[in-house]
């Protein structure tokens, strides 16, 4: 872009779409809206809803914009947004029937969703050998959220009691205990040392 | 939940602190297809920009449907004073029918084009415009699909009735209850494999609102959302 507003960092492009430059908004937006829909698709493990989900939080950012602070790195602050909003859409959907996701399918990984379903959403086909969603279903929201922010999103642990707002001490046994019951999940018997099914 | 730190002590090296790189890879997340990232970008810019306006296509539609119902009622009340005058020399009766013709697409879609100003004003309800008949949105996943649908709906245009006998009470539930000011188009659906009643329209903060009852539930709201 001729103008350099791609050239500005994220705190910059910030002040510049807080202060109305609507171009510099959607420069902004696009250039996070991968990383908030990983963290999303990851927390909510379920493509349509992680995508509302992302609409929800690219709205949240775009609206929230004006109140960063610039206190924290505009990612971490990114990630809170993304993880609220993932956050939210499973609580929404925990008061309706999960769509492809009855209890057979969810006993079995989802694997009785249709094929042409999968085939549609590329982490699905990525996932189809491990079935990530299905391991990550196994673990209880919040450490879900813990590891997908440690480990996906590259946050250090200070950056993730900030997101979540917990204290550091409890993120770090929510990584600790998600990354065991994720890995036991996915078949690594080897890494079991959190509960079963990551029940308290 | 019982999830005190079991966190090393301060200073300790903790083992667990770096990235676990084994399922950093296995949660990887494939970037968003160009299209779809543009769709959720311009729909957040836009909703952050002016809240309070219309900004989706179908919201273009809807308030078209809003303005042409309006446009409509005033018309049918006009055309009934001029049918109870018919000896008004001043009002031809062509002059009459062209003046409550709806001119846009959306004007079709919401009411039949009335053959003559007699028709019209028989067929329009003087206490107020009906919302506009969406028809059966079909089965969708997510409210992405549901805007999708309800879109879809006004660009098809006026469907026949489809109440089911199950779904009349939520049909007739009162606007101002579920947060609108006034329901301008109803659907029915299947939301994620739930039979929804779908009421749309604006808020009184101007946003234009989905609302999805379930009709088994006492209409109990399942979802509301900003279209």
């Amino acid at each position: 872009l001729a103008d350099g507003r791609t050239e500005l960092s994220d705190e910059q492009l910030a002040a510049v779409a807080a202060g109305g430059d609507g171009r510099a908004m959607e420069l902004l937006l696009a250039r996070h809206a991968d990383r908030v829909h990983a963290v999303c698709r990851r927390i909510v493990t379920h493509p349509e809803d992680a995508l509302d989900a992302t609409q929800e939080a690219l709205i949240a950012i775009a609206r929230g914009v004006g109140r960063f602070d610039g206190r924290s790195r505009f990612t971490t602050w990114i990630y809170r947004v993304a993880t609220n909003a993932a956050l939210d859409e499973l609580r929404r959907r925990k008061r309706r029937p999960v769509p492809g996701i009855s209890k057979d399918a969810a006993s079995d990984g989802g694997s009785s969703r249709q094929a042409g379903e999968r085939a549609a959403d590329p982490t699905e086909q990525v996932d189809a050998r491990l079935d990530v969603d299905a391991a990550l279903r196994e673990i209880p929201d919040e450490f879900r959220a813990a590891v997908v922010l440690r480990d996906l999103a590259d946050l250090d642990y200070a950056e993730i009691a900030e997101a979540l707002d917990i204290p550091l001490g409890t993120v770090k046994s929510r990584v600790a205990r998600g990354r065991a019951a994720l890995r036991a999940a996915l078949g690594n018997p080897e890494a079991v040392t959190g509960r079963p099914n990551g029940q308290p | 939940m019982t999830d005190e730190p079991r966190a090393p002590e301060a200073g300790t090296p903790d083992p667990g602190a770096g990235r676990d790189q084994r399922l950093a890879s296995l949660l990887e997340v494939p970037a968003l297809d160009e299209a779809t990232r543009r769709r959720l970008v311009r729909t957040a810019a836009e909703r952050a920009a002016s809240p309070a306006v219309s900004t989706s296509r179908s919201m273009g539609r809807l308030g078209a449907a809003v303005g042409v119902a309006a446009a409509l009622l005033v018309g049918a009340v006009v055309g009934a004073v001029v049918v109870t005058r018919p000896s008004d020399p001043e009002t031809p009766s062509a002059a009459r029918a062209s003046s409550t013709e709806p001119t846009t697409a959306a004007a079709e879609a919401a009411a039949p084009a009335p053959q003559s100003a007699d028709d019209e004003v028989s067929a329009q309800d003087p206490s107020g415009a009906p919302p506009q008949e969406l028809g059966d949105l079909g089965a969708v996943r997510g409210i992405g699909e549901l805007r999708a649908a309800i879109s879809a709906g006004f660009e098809q245009g006026a469907a026949a009735e489809q109440a089911t006998a199950d779904s009349l009470p939520c049909r007739q539930q009162q606007a101002g209850l579920l947060g609108f000011v006034v329901v301008s188009a109803i659907g029915e659906a299947q939301l994620d494999g739930l039979p929804v009643v779908v009421l749309v329209g604006p808020s009184p903060t101007g946003e234009d609102l989905v609302v999805a009852l379930d009709p088994a539930r006492g209409c109990e709201i399942v979802r509301r959302v900003t279209l």
